[in-house]
């Protein structure tokens, strides 16, 4: 996956050079390239005092325990979700943190969660080299999920300068809560044609 | 409806901001010294950040200067036009699926440049904050038991990115515009 960016990132300097050239503004490429490796500095130092309020205040909300109080109310909701998983199995409690991480946007909270939910689906699964249904689902949860707290993009709003940062807040819940039900049911009518069949 | 929006979310950050210390401390937590360890993290992410925003940022500049995002702003300028879409959100389209500090980069620029305020810089934060880095996700998360197949995740995981997109335009349109 990570040759897909190397590629991407190759063709948007091949094409960015080779139409400056043909257009006859190289000098200024060359001129606006070591510009904008300046304003990365720029922009990382800026970002890094709004970057560490927010995870300060975040890690505060983590060792209070808001993460456990809001994984017993997901994990309630998982069990429809995934009928393959005897009921009661610690995965479902695992995954309820891992997704409650991802609500409360504490992403470097959410990946070992995420990573150990995926061990303990691999023992369950059959097909050791296929992903299992339970897994699918649980991608698809964790991929689309419903997004509370976006950390890391009210930091560099604020680094930039605006007025409002938090203005996105409610339409990226609203449109993260859309994509999280479509990749809900896509899944849960995926897995009842399978059954069909 | 952007009216209340935007008076409820001038509320949200000093919310925050004493809710979540008032809730730390009636749970027993040194908030002080809990918020220094968290924020120390913020110093190690914004570092992690910058060789991304270093690469993607040249790559930007060389395809700014190019003149060519304008072609395609020619081009594709009956879609983008009549939605007010600016062409320089197709790089982090393009990003989005595979890094999220390489993408984070592009919305930072696209901030600095439009500000953040203005609907192209809310359209690339809305649309930075609702989808996710679901090619890196998948293959790490299914790499790290040894799964080769991905059978219909990967789909599914990318219907909902384009569910997140197109449902992103709309309401960027309908509430922050």
């Amino acid at each position: 996956m990570r040759v897909v960016l190397n590629v991407i990132w190759l063709v948007l300097v091949l094409v960015g050079t080779s139409v400056a050239a043909a257009r006859g503004r190289l000098d200024l490429l060359s001129a606006e390239v070591f510009a904008s490796a300046d304003r990365a500095i720029q922009y990382t130092l800026e970002m890094v005092g709004a970057m560490c309020l927010w995870l300060g205040i975040l890690r505060i909300a983590e060792k209070g325990g808001l993460l456990e109080v809001l994984a017993r109310v997901v994990s309630r909701l998982l069990g429809p979700l995934f009928p393959t998983i005897p009921g009661g199995d610690p995965v479902l409690g695992t995954m309820a943190m891992n997704l409650s991480a991802n609500i409360l946007g504490v992403g470097s909270a959410a990946t070992p969660f995420g990573l150990a939910a995926m061990r303990r689906l691999q023992e369950l699964n059959p097909r050791p080299l296929e992903a299992s249904p339970a897994m699918c689902t649980f991608l698809a949860l964790n991929s689309s999920v419903l997004l509370l707290v976006p950390s890391a993009l009210l930091a560099v709003r604020s680094a930039c300068g605006s007025a409002q940062p938090a203005v996105v807040v409610p339409v990226i819940a609203l449109v993260t809560g859309t994509s999280w039900v479509s990749c809900i049911l896509l899944d849960a009518f995926i897995r009842w044609r399978g059954r069909e069949r | 409806m952007g009216e209340t929006l935007q008076q409820a979310s001038r509320w949200l950050v000093p919310a925050l901001l004493v809710l979540i210390p008032l809730y730390g401390a009636w749970r027993r937590v040194p908030v002080y010294d809990t918020f220094v360890e968290g924020a120390a993290q913020g110093l190690e992410i914004s570092l992690r950040i910058l060789p991304y925003l270093v690469a993607i940022m040249v790559a930007l500049a060389a395809l700014r200067t190019s003149g060519l995002l304008e072609g395609v702003q020619d081009i594709l300028g009956p879609v983008l036009g009549r939605w007010g879409i600016p062409a320089d959100i197709l790089p982090l389209v393009l990003v989005r699926p595979f890094s999220g500090s390489g993408a984070l980069a592009v919305t930072s620029d696209l901030l600095r440049r439009h500000g953040p305020d203005s609907p192209p810089g809310l359209l690339a934060s809305v649309l930075q904050g609702s989808t996710d880095t679901t090619f890196y996700v998948l293959s790490l998360y299914l790499g790290s038991v040894g799964v080769q197949h991905p059978r219909y995740a990967l789909g599914v995981c990318l219907f909902g990115d384009i569910v997140a997109f197109v449902s992103g335009v709309l309401f960027w349109k309908l509430f922050l515009c």
